[in-house]
């Protein structure tokens, strides 16, 4: 299975500097995660803000880079890229932001932001089969080109404007699509038709889609595998199935259990815990969690966690599962379920 | 419950005793210069003491106008075109600016979307607390040891330590902050509290213990909430009875189990449908079409574009609210005929 994308050992840690170590963040803390080449999936990375997801995300874009570790694309450091092979990688791996509103520039239409990154990449080699394939694009993500193309973006609706992104995305053939939010800002009767898009594009174009979120909810509808991650580490990983509905990391018992659920009859958890997330993350010993963990035990305030095989396609870093074996693969996305594109109804 | 009857012109009749609040045809139109925007047109609903109201819709619906509205806080370009809002019996709308100023907090209060930005960042908790208390006191000033035990009093309801009234909003998380905001808005004891979507920015697990606050609260005041939103999920752990908000209109309202298992009105079965779940993986069923603008609204019923079923009637007339089943209440074309 040849990787595509590739974080291995990846650590981001923002602030401090040489004589202030107090003030340190690691937003990223030791991740080695790979996106294959073989099989498109739709992953996703969730947790709470601040919890470095969307440090993940940046780190996988190439527009941060690693304090530790390498980010690899088709096995090559991003650091080391020659301009062609950067070029080639800006091509192939596209992000879909958060914000809708802020993704344009008001004073042009939104005509822009589809003709000049095909203009840049040379997709097509005439206007008229520029235009044709913008059209395709908007299409395949269920606009209609003349109701449109020739707005300014303040003519669309907020669910259009990121539908237009995900059409932007979808243009240049990229190999991977990053989606960091892609729905938290679009009304809920307007979701379900991005997610469905960025679903389309997986299942039939092949592209691997990394899913960014808070929401479980809607990234349970839409991926396999997901990733939980705390304060910069991956805490719980493997097959969607299995993590939402048996979750083994207090955390993410923690997570599930507060979402609340849109049927009146199922009860909001009960589960109590201590405190918010403290700020920061900095250089503590023991698990980050434990000073909010309902099932914390002496251990956990002097030793990190490893990741643990908790049961198959699933590791979970928590000494709860000490019993288990350590997770030998420091590759997280070798604990998923390997499904091809549709999720199993259950 | 009783619900108000409404007939076409919309104007109330009927008024139970417990109602705490009574809100009859009410409209909020902003004048623009493409022409009038009817945010809120002809929202009649009322509210039992001790319960809690979810309002919900997308973003344009008119649900932020109307809490707007409630709390007299209308300004230019937006109007009251006409209605009424009864708390306890006394028109709101039809008050002089004293008297509404000194109903907001100490019977109505707001508790505002983005606690984050509503406090003053230069100014102590302590101080933003008691300055509603001072403003509303009549006769006698509070004096400063009074003044101290409440704000420690309304920290600690809210579940904060009493050391946060000497600190300044930037050293709080947005959850305290929003406690805080919290404890400002309950600060004399209101007996409406408007609450519009108060965890918006928070994640999961601050937005429940959030919420849970917000539940307490309301229990030991017995006073009724008002919550807008649009996180069904929220709205479904939280609320007694469900309204639904499209293009302005109040298109369906009941007790919240109803909303959720047996929705009457089209826009409502579809909403309910769209909502992800664990339970099951399942294709995305989103609504088709696009929430229509206010300005430019349809004839006949908003939803009739997007409606799967739609009948030509619904293309002509704007469809009239009426009781569906017991308590529940929806204005769709479907229900004609039926009964009345």
């Amino acid at each position: 299975m040849a990787p595509l994308l590739e974080l291995r050992g990846v650590s981001k840690i923002f602030g401090g500097g040489m004589f202030s170590r107090a003030n340190v963040t690691v937003a990223v803390d030791d991740i080695s995660f790979t996106i294959s080449e073989d099989n498109p999936e739709i992953t996703t990375i969730a947790g709470e803000s601040g919890s470095g997801k969307s440090t993940m995300a940046r780190l996988l874009l190439g527009v941060a880079s690693p304090t530790y570790g390498t980010v690899l694309y088709k096995g090559k450091d991003l650091n080391t890229m020659t301009r062609r092979e950067r070029k080639e990688f800006r091509r192939e791996v596209q992000p879909i932001f958060q914000d809708p509103f802020e993704s344009y520039n008001p004073f042009y239409k939104v005509d822009h932001v589809l003709h000049a990154p095909a203009k840049n990449f040379k997709i097509a080699d005439s206007q008229a089969a520029r235009t044709t394939m913008i059209e395709d694009a908007l299409m395949m993500v269920g606009l209609q080109p003349d109701e449109t193309l020739g707005r300014y973006p303040h003519q669309l609706s907020g669910g259009q404007r990121q539908r237009v992104m995900v059409a932007r995305a979808l243009l240049l053939k990229p190999r991977v699509i990053l989606a960091d939010e892609p729905v938290s800002m679009v009304d809920a009767s307007l979701r379900a038709t991005i997610l469905e898009s960025i679903q389309k594009l997986n299942k039939e174009l092949g592209i691997s889609v990394v899913y960014i979120t808070h929401d479980l909810t809607t990234a349970f509808q839409i991926s396999n595998n997901i990733m939980i991650m705390y304060k910069g580490s991956a805490v719980e990983a493997g097959s969607m199935q299995k993590v939402i509905q048996d979750p083994h990391h207090p955390y993410t018992q923690l997570l599930v259990d507060s979402i609340p659920q849109p049927d009146p009859k199922i009860a909001w958890g009960t589960q109590t815990f201590a405190g918010l997330a403290s700020e920061g993350g900095g250089a503590l010993d023991g698990c980050k969690f434990a000073d909010r963990c309902p099932k914390v035990m002496d251990i956990c305030h002097t030793q990190m966690p490893p990741l643990f095989q908790s049961r198959p396609h699933t590791v979970a870093s928590c000494f709860i599962y000490q019993d288990s074996e350590v997770m030998e693969n420091p590759d997280i996305a070798s604990s998923f379920v390997e499904q091809d594109g549709i999720p199993d109804v259950v | 419950m009783i619900l108000i009857e409404t007939d076409q012109a919309g104007a109330g009749t009927s008024v139970a005793a417990d109602d705490v609040l009574v809100v009859e045809d009410l409209r909020v139109y902003y004048d623009t210069s493409q022409g009038v925007l009817k945010a809120v047109d002809g929202v009649s609903f009322s509210l039992q003491q001790g319960k809690r109201l979810a309002l919900v819709g997308e973003s344009g619906s008119g649900k932020s106008t109307l809490a707007t509205a409630l709390m007299g806080m209308t300004t230019a370009p937006g109007r009251i075109h006409g209605g009424h809002v009864y708390l306890s019996g006394r028109d709101l709308l039809a008050m002089n600016r004293g008297d509404m100023h000194m109903a907001r907090l100490s019977e109505i209060a707001l508790v505002p979307q983005g606690a984050m930005n509503s406090l003053n960042p230069v100014i102590r908790v302590r101080k933003q607390i008691i300055d509603g208390i001072i403003d509303h006191a009549e006769g006698k000033k509070p004096t400063k040891d009074e003044l101290n035990e409440r704000v420690e009093e309304l920290l600690r309801t809210v579940g904060l330590p009493a050391s946060v009234a000497r600190m300044y909003p930037h050293e709080l998380s947005g959850g305290m902050k929003q406690r805080v905001v919290m404890a400002i808005g309950t600060a004399l004891s209101p007996k409406l509290i408007v609450a519009d979507e108060p965890t918006s920015a928070l994640d999961v697990v601050v937005q429940r213990q959030i919420m849970e606050t917000l539940g307490h609260l309301q229990e030991g005041l017995n006073a009724s909430v008002i919550l807008i939103g649009h996180d069904m999920g929220l709205i479904a752990q939280f609320a007694d009875m469900v309204g639904i908000m499209y293009a302005g209109k109040l298109v369906e309202i009941g007790p919240v189990d109803a909303i959720f298992e047996n929705p009457q009105h089209p826009y409502t079965q579809l909403l309910i449908q769209s909502l992800p779940s664990f339970n099951k993986k399942t294709e995305f069923n989103g609504i088709p079409g696009l929430p229509p603008t206010l300005l430019n609204l349809p004839v006949g019923c908003s939803f009739s574009p997007r409606c799967p079923f739609v009948m030509d009637t619904c293309k002509v007339d704007e469809p009239v609210s009426r009781e569906v089943l017991p308590g529940q209440r929806a204005s769709c074309h479907l229900f004609e005929g039926d009964q009345e």
